[in-house]
């Protein structure tokens, strides 16, 4: 009753088929423009560490499946195959989202710097991130190793997946004993390169680790905890 | 009368300024837009997010129901070879959503909004490794069942992912408030 009383003028075409996409067009303009929210200090560089943590895990077993295939008996070589193929797979889903992570800070460089001095500022205001960008200078060694220590994870996880999907595609779906055999040497040295990925990830970790307290201290907080 | 006159004045600047983001994104489309265009930019970008969220999950339940298909015994080469088409058209659907929010996320000029949308794009260029092996043997002499069915799989299972990523990514996207 009080609406209706209120624009009683216009009651004849003020309908709720006018009123709503009036009112959808007024939310709409109040929505958030893509600069207006700003993560946690440090938010971007934990993502990435959690991202490496998982992907560790999954190269472990898929390294281990290599060599599972590798040091097999004729017996046990079918069995030994199939979680090697397994492994492979759940490596091709599980790497992704850490190698767009790597693909995208080796193409946007330093836009990621942009990124913590608007994490550290808390701030997407363009001018504030600038002399963000200007007064956390020191932190620009951190952030160049972390871009040095995710190139060489990236490459040497690359490797290892190129040797891994090599050694598949030559040995087929069901390879004969004698052809698993044969691939050892194959096999021995995909292993090694896995072995040398882990290293690589567990390097880019400690970075990782390095930069957020850097951010953090540089924003007058405390680091949330590390990961592995 | 008071209250409408308020906002009368109100109205015509919203009206005006819808049209003017409006003809801006849309200046961006030669074709027809793959998603409807919003009132500002965040809006439009919400509706990108959301047209890619559910493009990605039509592509990886295309993959899933191939998957399942390249399974039977009836399933022959010209089966395969519409299924592939139909999934490749599906990817590249995707691809060009996520190109085209790559272009409304620019417009606002925040790094990270831009890292978040280079992620996905580069997640996508990644995904589409798994159609390889499967073109490898197709352009061969031997197309075999099971590097189908693992193509399937892959994409299936990494599109799911992505698409959870992109949620995850709405947040540096702006598009929550």
């Amino acid at each position: 009753m009080k609406f209706s009383s209120c624009f009683s003028p216009f009651r004849g075409w003020l309908s709720p088929g006018l009123c709503l996409p009036v009112v959808a067009l007024l939310c709409g303009c109040g929505t958030t423009d893509p600069r207006a929210t700003a993560a946690q200090p440090g938010t971007g560089l934990r993502e990435y560490r959690q991202m490496v943590a998982d992907l560790t895990g999954v190269l472990v077993a898929a390294r281990e499946s290599v060599e599972g295939v590798g040091k097999a008996s004729d017996a046990s070589a079918s069995g030994a195959y199939v979680r090697f193929e397994e492994a492979l797979q759940r490596l091709e889903v599980v790497s992704v989202r850490a190698r767009a992570r790597a693909d995208a800070m080796e193409q946007r460089g330093m836009a990621y710097f942009e990124e913590w001095a608007e994490e550290i500022t808390g701030t997407a205001d363009e001018v504030a991130r600038r002399t963000a960008r200007e007064h956390f200078e020191s932190l620009r060694q951190n952030f160049d190793a972390v871009m040095t220590d995710s190139q060489r994870a990236r490459q040497a996880f690359r490797a290892f997946l190129e040797g891994m999907r090599a050694q598949h595609a030559a040995l087929g779906w069901k390879p004969a004993a004698a052809a698993i055999e044969q691939a050892r040497p194959a096999l021995d040295k995909v292993a090694r390169e896995g072995r040398s990925a882990e290293e690589a990830l567990g390097r880019l970790v400690t970075t990782l680790n390095e930069a957020e307290s850097a951010v953090m201290s540089a924003s007058g907080r405390t680091p949330q905890g590390g990961g592995s | 009368m008071k209250p409408f006159k308020c906002a009368l004045p109100v109205l015509l600047v919203a009206l005006l300024a819808w049209g003017a983001v409006s003809t801006s994104v849309m200046a961006q489309w030669q074709g027809a837009s793959p998603f409807v265009q919003g009132p500002t930019l965040a809006a439009t970008i919400r509706n990108a997010v959301q047209a890619a969220s559910d493009q990605a999950r039509l592509t990886a339940k295309t993959a899933a129901d191939m998957g399942v298909r390249a399974r039977g015994v009836e399933y022959r080469m010209q089966n395969f070879e519409a299924d592939l088409h139909n999934l490749r058209v599906q990817f590249q659907n995707l691809s060009s959503i996520v190109n085209a929010l790559a272009g409304l996320v620019e417009q606002g000029k925040s790094p990270r909004a831009e890292n978040a949308v280079s992620e996905l794009a580069a997640g996508l260029d990644i995904i589409a490794e798994a159609f390889v092996p499967v073109e490898r043997e197709f352009m061969g002499e031997h197309m075999s069942r099971e590097t189908i069915v693992s193509m399937c799989q892959v994409l299936d299972e990494s599109l799911r992912e992505w698409d959870k990523e992109l949620r995850k990514n709405s947040t540096r996207l702006g598009t929550i408030r």
